[in-house]
Order: structure tokens, then C-alpha cells, then sequence
């Protein structure tokens, strides 16, 4: 293998694929990054069984081949050479890969190639073709309120289904719940799980320019996503298990609409949440006549009280919620007045952005003796 | 007879400013504001300001007036809380029980380890040593068979003192004390004694009882035995609940896991109660095993939200259980939940009756002073499952 590129375009591949690396040497073929050159077109791969990142790009090359080197020494290796011209070749009597830039000459040992793991085990099945834009917002305004930390049960993953020429994703830790909608023509119906993970990884990758297309794809029991003006395939395992039934949750009404600014919200939660030293900080929420009084306290630190004026519609009420709750999606709205729907009880609580039905935000109330 | 050591640093924050500022030693140190301060007031200062009438809780200004050389300093509490948590890691190298009054005293309960330093004069200086040595600053040290003769013992030869107060010597060493000393009386108090003549505590001891209980109500109880030297309050620790339990030592040892679950039903019921008593929710809720052989093993699991429901409970444990036993003979089973918080995040898919059930069943329990409603699960095994 021999080819010649330019230090940034060599880092551009290698910073998208790098995120997918395994951590631990479960198998130490998989902490590596598989360098594949064709036909002039230079492919470079890694995964953890879990994901896999694939990126393409040209280079000028005479002789095809493929080697692993190891990612950990390699990639930063790649990030600190000059920029200019890069030089790579394969010296197989050595079992070396060789850099050249600028004065430098590095060589790192390689791997078989051969046991490198293809990322996908089927031929893909194309299910949905999209603007990549987005896919960037429904996972904003949904991978937030997975389960952190919780790998395998189907909380810890983001639902993606698309029936009916919409899309939607939804999440949930089961104390909050996001649901996101988007009309995408002619597409397969479809139904799978994906892992947070997966998602966050795909958003990194997703860039914002409007021209840009995503293409969704089956592979049984894993998902391909390819990014299609910029060469870049993700594939990842999907969470197995039962989706618990969403619509069930979302409630059809509440005993009290406000209309808030979203901003002036963000600001006086983001003071109550100062309170929370001896755990999460709680935020009791009292609307009577257009002011919503916020009032959170910490037995270890003190209290925070303050009024916002509101529009409301239906009677006083009164819940209290985590404030991070409450924030995680405030965060997420684009647009700077938010609905909020209030119950009493342990009724849940509903946030909607105010035109956009698209988006729509459940949380439960905690319980305050 | 209990034995109380109640220490109190002198002057803390002046000394401690005196000791870290040799400019300072000597002269009349003023904590708690600068000298143009218009609303502050004496937080500490040193002896040699009290030659001038400089107390504590005097405002800012009038201590001007009275020392006007003095040094005003307006404090470092950072600095006095870190030199407290030094003295404190002290106090416990003597007795495990300490209460922790404010950041420069404290009191200790020594009863049973009295002798452990050879006389009660040989305690207080050791603990006055190990704290000189520790931070180097003076503490003055009272010893006596309560907290209320340990305290005045404290303040008796300030600073640098020590006192104790034997049992047989509290009646006449109390009687020439000023009422104002005893614990609880104040301004108020002290001018309605004084308006009947009563100046020290052997005049208080003229009162009779009933007198005291007509004019003061429940306190004219504690002041009779105060006068006398009696004071049962306990030297209470730091008493933040962090955890809870409970666990049982079997006849004998259990190997059935069907059996074993049954019994974990039952800590898993009893300890989710005490979380709804007290209203808190776990989110960590850790199994105890302790084997035939008598290896002890403990496994946790954390939760994503806090519990307090005996079905969250016993399912997490019993996960617990199912990995550590089956095959090892048990002598114990326990159970304890931590990182406990005041809130109970509700869930989206969870049936609300479940809460409902819970809360009617700990009345009823409650109400009956037992248990007489309790779940399938916690039914012995050998009563046929009837």
C-alpha cells in the first residue's frame, strides 16, 4: 500500500473514525484503525462491536493494500505532523507502516488486516432518505432524556420508528419522556431501538449544511447510516427488547396551560438550581393568577425564590419537578416562548416550544414530604 | 456516672490569627470587621482587647471607641472552619461521641474510658496537648458528670484552663455561681429572679419546685435540677440519617433460595416502611450475606431514581441475592439502602395505585401497632401458602 494525501484530509478521516475505537483490548485487533487504499480512494474504519465509523476520501495512490496500526499512537501522531503533503507506505518485509511529512519518517507496527471485521455482516436494505439537518434536531431534542449508564435495557436507548411518512424518535428515563416528529417522504416503515450512544455519535458526525443527505438502511439486526455528501457510513447494534407504548404517556390535556419565555425560564431555573447541594435540586412550581412563583431550597445551603409573570389559562396549580428535568429540554427549544402544561397531583407535566407541535416533553413531579 | 469533657478554644479566631501573624501576639485583635465597619459586630478578640471591655457580639463601632488601638480584623472563615476540622479529627481520637456545638467547641462523652488517661486531670491535658500540638493554639477544658457542669467547668479558668468537677464536689462548687450561668437563663430570666432575691445558684436552690414550674412552666422543672447539679441531656453526635437497614441472623443456615427470598420479602418490607416513615427514598440499595463459614459479603446496586416502595426494593435485592447465594449455607441475610434523598421522582410508566397501596397498607400496619396486611411474598413457606 503507498499513498499520498495532505496531513488535514488524513486527520479528517481519522478524527471521524477515532470515537469508535474499542477502550479496552477485549480484542486487541479492534483498538487499531483498519487504513484501506483503492482503486485511489483511501478508506479508513474502526469499531468496538458496538459501533462502527467508516470514512472515505482520494488520495493519490500507486500501489493498493490495507494494514492496522494501532489508533492510539497513531492518530496523534497524525494530529501533530506538519501540514503539507503526507506520504504513507507499507513495508511488508517489516510488517511497518511508514509516515513521511515534512523532515519526519515514523514507522509503526501493524496488524493483520485480514482479521479486521467488516461493519456490515448483510447487505443493507435502504429504508429512509433524509436532510441530515434533520436528523441533527430530533436528536437534540431527544437523546438527552435517555437512561445514562444503563446499556442494555431499552431506557438507555432512543426510539427511531417511521410509519406513515413520519419519522419520529423518542426517549425516555421513565421520569421524563421526549417525543419528536418530522414529515419524510417515501420511505420503508420501520421500527428499532438505537442506543444513546449511536445517537450521539451520529450528531457528531452529522454536519449542519443544508444540502447534505442522510440515508437510513437495515442490516437486520444493525442500522447503517450514510452520510452521503461526505462519505461516511455509521453502523451500529440496536437495542433488543419492547419499547414501552409512548402515546400511552403523553397526556391528552392538563388542568392548566401557561405561556412563558423560554429564556426568562432557563435564567431563574438555572439560579434554583444553585440549590441543590445535598442532592438534585427541586423546584416547586405555584401559578395562580398570571405569576409562576419558583421555590427550591437545600437543607444543607438555604433558598431561592423568585416570581415570573406568565400567561394562564385554567386554574392554580402547584407541582414540583427535578430542575435539571426542566432545563435538559428548555435548553433544546428553538423558539424563545414555551406551553407548559401543569396538573395537579402526580399528574405529569407537558412543555411544548409554542408553534411547533413537533416536539412535545412529558415529565413526572416528584414527591416532596 | 457519666463523664462529659466539654472543650472550648480561647479566643479562636483572634488566636488563630495571632498564631498565624506573630505581628499580632500581644496586642488587642478585634475579628469580625474593619475598624470604619458601620454594622458589624465582634465576631472573637483577644484577651488582651477584653482588658478594655471588648466582648463578642459588641458592634464594630463601640469596640473602636472603647480600644481605639486595636487591630481589626474582618476574618477568615475559610481559614477558622479548616483549623476546626484539624481539632475536630482530634476530639475523635478520644471518644467517639462528639457533639459538635459551634466551629471552637464541642463536647465529648468519656464515660467508661475515664481511666484509659490515668487520672480526669490526665485526660483534659492530654486532649489540651494532642490540640497544641495539632494546630497550636489553647483550649480550655472542662470535665464533670454533665454537660452543663463540663461547660461551666470550661469557662471557670479560661483561657488555657482546666477544671473537673468530681461528683461529690458539683453541690458546692455550683452554689457560688451567678444565676445567669445556668444553661437557659437569660436577661429575662435572671431580672424575675433577682426581683425575688435570687442572685447565685445556692439562692435558687431556696425555690421549691412548684414555685419554679408555676412561674416558668416545663423550664422551672430543668432550672430546680440545674440548681443541683442534675443535667440528663446526652452528648448527641451528628445524627444525619445516611443509611438504614436490617438484617436477621437465621437458627439455622439457609441454603434455599426460595426460602431466602421469602425472608428478604420481609427486610425488604420492614425497610421500605422506615424510608416511608421518615420520608425519604433510597437510591442505593446494597444485600448482606454472611455464610456458613462466616465470610461476610455485601452487594450494592444504584438505582437512575430513588425508591421507597417494597416492590423497587425487594426486586433490586433480590437480583442481589439470586448472584451470591443458592449454594452456600447463609447465617445471615441483611439489607440496607443509602444515599438517601427527600424526594421520590414519579414514574411515567409505573402504576399509580402502587403508591396508593403502600400508603394504605403502612396505615393500617401503623394504626394496629403490627403487621396485619403484608404481601404473598413475605408468607413463610412452611405455612402451605395460605
Amino acid at each position: 500500500m503507498r499513498f499520498a494525501t495532505t496531513q488535514g484530509e488524513m486527520l479528517r478521516c481519522l478524527d471521524m473514525v477515532g470515537r469508535a475505537v474499542a477502550n479496552r483490548d477485549v480484542n486487541p485487533i479492534l483498538t487499531g484503525i483498519y487504513l484501506e487504499c483503492e482503486n485511489g480512494r483511501l478508506t479508513v474504519r474502526a469499531t468496538d462491536s458496538e459501533i462502527g465509523i467508516e470514512a472515505c476520501t482520494s488520495v493519490e495512490s500507486d500501489q493498493p493494500g490495507k494494514v492496522v496500526v494501532e489508533a492510539k499512537y497513531f492518530l496523534p501522531l497524525v494530529r501533530r505532523l506538519p501540514g503539507g503533503d503526507v506520504f504513507v507506505q507499507e513495508l511488508p518485509e517489516h510488517q511497518m507502516l511508514e509516515i513521511r511529512a515534512g523532515t519526519g519518517s515514523f514507522r509503526f507496527q501493524t496488524m493483520a488486516a485480514d482479521q479486521f471485521p467488516a461493519l456490515a455482516a448483510a447487505e443493507p436494505k435502504p429504508l429512509l432518505r433524509m436532510p441530515s439537518q434533520i436528523a441533527v434536531r430530533m436528536i437534540r431534542q431527544t437523546v438527552y432524556a435517555a437512561q445514562k449508564d444503563q446499556g442494555h435495557s431499552v431506557f438507555g436507548g432512543v426510539l427511531m420508528e417511521y410509519a406513515d411518512g413520519e419519522l419520529r424518535f423518542v426517549a425516555t428515563d421513565t421520569s421524563r419522556l421526549c417525543f419528536n416528529r418530522a414529515a419524510v417522504p417515501n420511505g420503508e416503515n420501520f421500527k428499532m431501538i438505537l442506543p444513546a450512544r449511536t445517537c450521539v455519535e451520529l450528531q457528531r458526525l452529522l454536519p449542519s449544511n443544508p444540502d447534505s443527505m442522510l440515508e437510513i438502511a437495515s442490516l437486520g439486526s444493525q442500522v447503517l447510516f450514510r452520510l452521503e455528501t461526505e462519505d461516511v457510513i455509521l453502523v451500529s447494534r440496536l437495542l433488543e427488547g419492547q419499547y414501552p407504548d409512548y402515546t400511552r404517556v403523553i397526556p391528552s390535556q392538563t388542568d392548566t396551560e401557561i405561556l412563558a419565555s423560554c429564556s426568562e425560564l432557563i435564567s431563574a431555573l438555572e439560579r434554583a438550581e444553585l440549590m441543590g447541594k445535598k442532592g438534585p435540586a427541586i423546584v416547586t412550581l405555584s401559578v395562580e393568577e398570571g405569576i409562576m412563583k419558583l421555590e427550591s431550597r437545600d437543607v444543607e445551603l438555604g433558598e431561592a425564590n423568585e416570581s415570573l409573570s406568565i400567561e394562564q389559562k385554567g386554574p392554580s396549580v402547584t407541582s414540583a419537578f427535578q430542575v435539571r428535568f426542566l432545563l435538559d429540554m428548555l435548553k433544546t427549544t428553538d423558539s424563545d416562548k414555551v406551553r407548559m402544561g401543569l396538573s395537579s397531583g402526580l399528574s405529569p407535566g407537558m412543555i411544548r416550544p409554542v408553534d411547533d407541535d413537533d416536539y412535545i416533553y412529558v415529565l413526572m413531579p416528584v414527591r416532596v414530604i | 456516672m457519666a463523664t462529659i469533657m466539654h472543650v472550648d478554644m480561647d479566643s479562636f479566631f483572634a488566636a488563630v490569627e495571632q498564631r498565624d501573624n506573630p505581628e499580632l501576639r500581644g496586642k488587642p485583635v478585634i475579628v469580625g470587621g474593619t475598624r470604619d465597619s458601620k454594622r458589624g459586630v465582634v465576631s472573637t478578640c483577644s484577651y488582651e482587647a477584653r482588658k478594655y471591655g471588648v466582648h463578642s457580639a459588641m458592634p464594630i463601632a463601640q469596640a473602636v471607641k472603647l480600644c481605639p488601638h486595636g487591630i481589626f480584623i474582618p476574618g477568615d472563615h475559610k481559614k477558622y472552619a479548616a483549623v476546626s476540622g484539624q481539632i475536630r479529627s482530634v476530639f475523635y481520637r478520644f471518644s467517639p461521641v462528639v457533639e459538635i456545638v459551634s466551629i471552637d467547641e464541642a463536647f465529648l462523652d468519656m464515660t467508661g474510658c475515664e481511666h484509659l488517661y490515668g487520672s480526669l486531670e490526665d485526660l483534659g491535658r492530654a486532649i489540651k496537648e494532642q490540640i497544641y500540638e495539632t494546630v497550636s493554639l489553647t483550649a480550655s477544658v472542662g470535665i464533670g458528670p454533665n454537660k452543663f457542669i463540663a461547660k461551666l467547668a470550661s469557662d471557670y479558668r479560661k483561657p488555657d484552663g482546666l477544671v473537673v468537677v468530681r461528683p461529690e464536689e458539683v453541690w458546692d462548687w455550683l452554689a457560688q455561681f451567678p444565676v445567669k450561668k445556668v444553661w437557659g437563663i437569660g436577661q429575662k430570666t435572671a431580672e424575675i429572679l433577682a426581683s425575688w432575691q435570687i442572685y447565685t445558684i445556692a439562692d435558687l436552690r431556696r425555690c421549691r419546685r412548684e414555685t419554679l414550674v408555676e412561674r416558668f412552666g416545663k423550664y422551672g422543672d430543668t432550672l430546680y435540677q440545674l440548681a443541683r447539679g442534675i443535667d440528663p441531656r446526652p452528648v448527641e453526635p451528628e445524627s444525619e440519617t445516611k443509611s438504614l437497614g436490617r438484617e436477621t441472623t437465621f437458627e439455622t443456615d439457609i441454603s434455599a433460595l426460595p426460602k431466602l427470598r421469602q425472608v428478604l420479602a420481609e427486610l425488604s418490607a420492614e425497610v421500605g416502611y422506615r424510608l416511608r416513615r421518615h420520608g425519604l427514598w433510597a437510591r442505593t440499595i446494597t444485600v448482606k450475606l454472611r455464610y456458613h463459614d462466616f465470610t461476610t459479603i455485601t452487594r450494592s446496586a444504584s438505582l437512575p431514581e430513588p425508591v421507597n416502595n417494597d416492590d423497587d426494593i425487594f426486586s433490586t435485592a433480590c437480583q442481589l441475592l439470586v448472584k451470591n447465594a443458592g449454594s452456600r449455607p447463609v447465617r445471615l441475610l441483611g439489607i440496607y439502602v443509602s444515599q438517601l434523598t427527600s424526594f421520590g421522582q414519579a414514574s411515567l410508566f409505573s402504576d399509580p395505585r402502587r403508591e396508593e397501596l403502600a400508603r394504605v397498607m403502612d396505615e393500617l400496619n401503623t394504626r394496629h401497632g403490627r403487621r396485619v396486611i403484608y404481601k404473598g411474598r413475605q408468607l413463610p413457606l412452611d405455612s402451605g401458602g395460605k
